[in-house]
């Protein structure tokens, strides 16, 4: 107790002191330079006052906190930075809205984030940018690899007082992050472009969650999800070597414009899974993409990178994954629009729609991946026979409602099943009426064409869309694959890359 | 020594003679009175939901190897007198190779959820005196 007063004397004077010592070193950084309209603060490994990414950032946060209307830009020159960058937008005296993020350089390889041995809050540092509850932030001109989670990551949280309305993410390059590349989740509209992605173990393009007005909104509500939609766009950006080229859990009001998927396991594929809010997928419009050679099989021992998927669910026993050479996949959507796309050169299939069969389906327990009203129309199918996609151009499970198909290259093919449903019924053209989520006659299920599965004690025959993901060892979903030219024809710039199968690895 | 090493210099000892107060004052927070208690954060829960302590233990929270969606721990509620209710939450998310580490000292129902997947993923936690 003796010692109380003292103390209680001594620890002001200290901290008045530790204040005073610090004082002068933020005297001495140099006043943020003002260029033209934006406050610029500046990063660099030697010779800037902010040495760290981080430090620049949470600098300029303080310093447009305190001036309101003040626009701030984050300029970062060339180097490495092995580092996570966090832009909390829930801390206090800080504001990042509106913010940019920028290499100095248009090279996005000239400013590296890199993320082996980076540290961060909880260890090794997850991404290389995550950007939490901000609006409008502006990442442009980097490179983020090897993160243990993803590269840039912008999302909120389903809570009171978070939000993300828009993004840009303009040319950036993400490589050999376990998870995602460019990741959004939770956001109201927002941009990728000009970017690129590989090596990710998932995809390198992620959009999820999109919000609805309502919280409590679900598909069963016949009401739409936005009524005035905030749309998201991807345009002219490149995706090879990942798990997915894109994925979209989810999403919706996406717009998937002139972008190139290629070498990945799977190009392009919105999804629904119960792991996120907002079910289902759908009201997005995949459009004049050019999507091929998906035959990336990452199940392989040599493969560059490796599936942090444990799939999508298990049936019979078996899990089921994400199904490989396929360059466009709809999985369990609503409303999408797929128009006018070059599909080609992918061994399994070209375009492939297929739902979660509710109950029966581990991932989707509300029955909510049902496809439905989709439109398949105006895509140009196997380069018209000089580069074929593999057992089929257009696959369909023959479940959901309201899909169509229509004006796509004269000679496409589609799968038939085991013969017993027309394939009118399968992919019927367009247009069709409407179909009611909610109705009776629209099913998740759907034996009877045996694309969706041959019979309810059958999970492993590979024509049906569950016995071919659920192939065992998931390697083994090339045996099936078809390859209808000894090699592809050469296609701009592009070169088509594979993974070699080591002996006895593929057991077919 | 230049006027920037003198600071430098002046922080240091400040710092240093700061700590000694803080130790005197007996500031930092006690020792945990046994090993933390794991709980795994893992897609899309956390294992075990339900945790008694006593006061004074702690938790740390370990992210599975096996996740492939990003995770946090976000204190939903606690205890009225609890303070500095931030510092029971993660800053950021992480899928794998994180850990988070918290002595609770304050009695009282704990509430945490992952805010990325917070219908799915949530704990309880009770602190006894």
């Amino acid at each position: 107790m003796k010692h109380r007063p003292a103390v209680f004397v001594l620890v002001p004077v200290l901290v008045a002191l530790v204040g005073l010592a610090i004082q002068p070193a933020s005297a001495l950084a140099a006043k943020p330079a003002k260029k033209s309209k934006a406050t610029v603060f500046e990063a660099c490994r030697h010779g800037c006052h902010y040495r760290t990414i981080q430090k620049a950032v949470e600098a300029a946060g303080s310093y447009a906190f305190k001036n309101k209307t003040a626009k701030v830009t984050v300029a970062i020159r060339p180097g490495k930075y092995v580092e996570g960058v966090v832009v909390d937008g829930t801390q206090r005296k800080k504001r990042y809205d509106g913010m940019t993020i920028e290499g100095t350089k248009k090279d996005p390889k000239r400013v590296v984030l890199e993320g082996k041995n980076a540290k961060g809050e909880l260890g090794a540092a997850q991404n290389g940018i995550e950007a939490i509850s901000v609006d409008g932030l502006v990442l442009k001109n980097m490179w983020a690899r090897n993160y243990e989670s993803n590269g840039f990551f912008i999302h909120a949280a389903d809570e009171e007082g978070q939000h993300c309305n828009g993004y840009t993410m303009n040319n950036l390059l993400a490589s050999g992050n376990r998870s995602y590349g460019l990741f959004a989740k939770h956001c109201l509209g927002g941009k990728m472009i000009n970017s690129a992605g590989y090596h990710q173990g998932d995809s390198a393009f992620y959009v999820g969650e999109t919000p609805c007005d309502k919280k409590n909104w679900n598909v069963y509500s016949n009401t739409p999800c936005q009524k005035k939609p905030v749309w998201t766009l991807l345009k002219n950006d490149k995706s090879y070597e990942n798990v997915l080229g894109y994925s979209g859990t989810n999403s919706k009001y996406v717009r998937i414009i002139e972008n190139a998927f290629y070498n990945n396991g799977a190009g392009i594929v919105p999804n629904t899974l119960d792991s996120e809010g907002y079910e289902p997928n759908g009201w997005n419009v995949i459009e004049r993409n050019d999507v091929f050679w998906n035959n990336y099989n990452y199940f392989l021992a040599g493969s560059a990178f490796h599936t942090v998927s444990a799939g999508l669910g298990e049936l019979g026993g078996e899990t089921i994954n994400y199904p490989t050479g396929v360059g466009i996949v709809l999985y369990g959507s609503d409303n999408d629009v797929v128009r006018g796309n070059r599909v080609f050169g992918n061994y399994k299939w070209g375009i492939a729609s297929f739902s979660g069969p509710g109950e029966t389906f581990v991932a989707n327990e509300g029955n909510e991946a049902k496809n439905v009203n989709n439109e398949i129309v105006e895509n140009v199918m196997g380069r018209e026979g000089a580069d074929p996609n593999g057992e089929y151009d257009m696959w369909n499970d023959a479940t959901g409602g309201g899909n169509c198909w229509g004006a796509n290259s004269p000679n496409s093919t589609f799968a038939p099943g085991n013969g017993k449903v027309p394939l009118s019924q399968i992919y019927p053209v367009c247009p069709q009426a409407e179909v009611e989520y909610a109705s009776k006659s629209v099913p998740s299920i759907n034996i009877a064409a045996g694309l969706q599965i041959a019979s309810l004690s059958e999970t492993g025959n590979p024509s049906t869309i569950l016995g071919y993901a659920g192939s065992n060892p998931p390697q083994n979903q090339q045996c099936t694959w078809v390859k209808r030219v000894a090699t592809h024809p050469a296609f701009q710039k592009y070169k088509p890359v594979e993974v070699a199968p080591k002996p006895g690895e593929v057991t077919c | 020594m230049t006027r920037a090493l003198k600071l430098v210099a002046i922080a240091v000892a400040a710092l240093a003679l700061s700590g000694a107060a803080a130790t005197a004052a007996g500031a930092p927070a006690k020792k945990p009175t046994s090993k933390p208690k794991e709980v795994s954060v893992a897609d899309f829960y956390f294992g075990p939901e339900k945790l008694t302590l006593k006061k004074g233990q702690s938790i740390d929270w370990v992210w599975a190897e096996t996740n492939t969606y990003p995770h946090d721990v976000h204190l939903k509620s606690g205890p009225k007198k609890l303070k500095q209710k931030a510092s029971y939450s993660t800053k950021t998310t992480a899928v794998t190779d994180a850990e988070f580490e918290k002595t609770f000292t304050t009695p009282g129902t704990y509430h945490f959820i992952c805010t990325i997947h917070p219908t799915q993923m949530h704990m309880t936690v009770v602190v006894k005196k």
